[in-house]
Parts: C-alpha cells; sequence; structure tokens
C-alpha cells in the first residue's frame, strides 16, 4: 500500500501497538503502520521541538522534581524524554547540604559550585567549591539554571513536543481516521 | 578611528559562545526570545501537516503556509492586545492620579 494513500472506504482500526510505537519513539508507529515517510517528518517535527528546548533553555527545562507539571507534557515524547530527566536528577544535580534534620534534597549547583570530582557518573553529592582565580571560579557548574522567557520558552518547547507526539499516537492507533482528500488540512 | 567600541559586543559574544555548552546551558536570547516563535511555528507545522495531510506531495508548501499563518496571527494577536491595553482599557477603567 502506498504509505501516503487515503481510502475513505477502509473500516475504522484500532491499532494500539501503533501508538505505543509512537510513544517509544517520536515518528515509529507510522513507520511501523507503513507510512515511512510521514512517519519521518514526524520524528523530525518532535524530536526538533524537544531539542530545541534543551537548545534553547538548556538541561534545567526538563526537570520531573522541579517543574512536575510541564513534564507530565514532556514525558509524552517517550524514554527520551524520561532519560534526559533521569541524567539531568543524577548526573548534573548536586545534593543540597544546607537543609539539616530532613533528608538532603537534589538541586541544580550554584555558580562556584562543581560536583564531586569523586563521585560516579549516576551519583548524587554534596556540592564542592571551584577552585579561584582572580576572584572567579575556574570551572563552571555541572549545568546553569536558564530564567525568565529563555527558560519559558525552552520549557515551552519541550511541553509542545510532548503533546504534539499524544496526537502523533492517537494518529497512529486510528490510522484510517485523518480528512478526506480536497479538505484541507 | 579606534573599533573598540564596534569590537566590544563581538568579545561579549565571543566570551558567551566560549562558557556556553550547547543543550546544557541556555541560550542568551533574553533579547530576542521572541524570534523563536518562528522554529516553534514550523516545527509543530511540519508535525501537524504530517499527521493531518491525506496526500504529502504538497507538504512542504503546506508546512511554510500554516508557519506563516501562525507567525501572522500571533503578531496580530499581540497587535489588538497591544491596542486593547493601551488605548481601550482607559477608556473603559480610566486611570486616577
Amino acid at each position: 500500500m502506498d504509505s501516503t494513500a487515503f481510502d475513505p472506504r477502509a473500516p475504522v482500526e484500532f491499532r494500539p501497538h501503533y501508538g505505543a510505537a509512537a510513544l517509544i519513539f517520536p515518528g515509529l508507529g507510522h513507520v511501523a503502520g507503513g507510512q515511512v515517510r510521514r512517519g519521518i517528518y514526524i520524528g523530525i517535527g518532535v524530536l526538533g521541538l524537544f531539542f530545541s528546548g534543551l537548545l534553547v533553555g538548556g538541561i534545567d527545562v526538563v526537570d520531573k522534581q522541579e517543574d512536575r507539571l510541564w513534564f507530565m507534557a514532556q514525558g509524552l515524547v517517550g524514554p527520551i524524554a524520561f532519560g534526559v530527566d533521569y541524567i539531568h536528577q543524577n548526573h548534573f544535580k548536586v545534593l543540597d547540604p544546607s537543609i539539616r534534620g530532613r533528608a538532603p534534597v537534589a538541586r541544580t549547583a550554584l555558580p562556584g559550585e562543581i560536583r564531586d570530582p569523586g563521585a560516579a557518573f549516576f551519583e548524587l553529592k554534596p556540592p564542592q567549591r571551584s577552585p579561584m582565580q582572580d576572584g572567579k571560579p575556574t570551572q563552571p557548574p555541572p549545568n546553569m539554571k536558564s530564567l525568565a522567557k529563555v527558560n519559558e520558552l525552552g520549557t515551552l518547547f519541550c511541553a509542545v513536543a510532548g503533546m504534539m507526539n499524544l496526537i502523533v499516537a492517537i494518529d497512529a492507533m486510528f490510522p484510517r481516521i485523518r480528512r478526506r482528500e480536497g479538505e484541507g488540512a | 578611528m579606534s573599533i573598540a567600541p564596534f569590537a566590544a559586543p563581538l568579545a561579549d559574544v565571543s566570551a558567551v559562545l566560549a562558557t556556553w555548552r550547547p543543550f546544557i546551558d541556555p541560550i542568551d536570547a533574553h533579547r530576542t526570545w521572541f524570534m523563536l516563535l518562528i522554529p516553534m511555528a514550523f516545527l509543530i507545522s511540519m508535525v501537524y501537516k504530517a499527521v493531518r495531510l491525506p496526500d504529502l506531495s504538497t507538504y512542504w508548501r503546506q508546512v511554510i503556509v500554516m508557519t506563516l499563518q501562525i507567525i501572522l496571527w500571533i503578531i496580530a494577536l499581540g497587535a489588538i492586545i497591544f491596542v486593547f491595553i493601551q488605548f481601550v482599557a482607559p477608556l473603559i477603567v480610566p486611570i486616577r492620579d
């Protein structure tokens, strides 16, 4: 079957595995259903939105702990979003030692703080002070926290990517529900 | 004539780029953030049209048209809100000194 053809006489189909594939990797649901070109465009679009968000706002914009509501939308991109969040939580953050009597919480390192050089790749430890030269830290923190519009837009890019992927997954699940030829889009 | 006034902004840019780590640190777009509407509109249009079009033969033309529609409508919406805030709202609720 032509990957772009539309047959209005075909019955509505329900293919949950295509939807699941779309949620595992953007565009994979359509590729699995034989619509390779469509799936490639979708993959480029959704991943382009997601990684544009990371490029604009840095890894700070994907944060399940501090921006849980936003992450509910971002997570719809699939395992990539969860992987980015996992790396953010476990590789870039440091344990805040300032809260006494309570369990230490992970937070973004402040300027002048660095990760413990002895920590494993996925290991959280209290921050260490960066060596100073001329009153300035010689090493940057693991990542810089984004602020204001840059943070908002980066977060929005990633969240829109997730919401678009939900639409894509629904479309992949019901492959025959599409506008008819000539109806416009 | 000294080129220092012209070279200074370039020096700032190079200093920022020297410490910027892509995908880890945010970009310095605090003055040009509104330009990010263009890639966002383009990528949204790419996904939307890939899902909605029954035939992909006119895909890129449709994507460009939708991108322009989004950008122009956002500009129009901004203009409408500007006129409302600056001119209409003071008529409804006059500002008292």
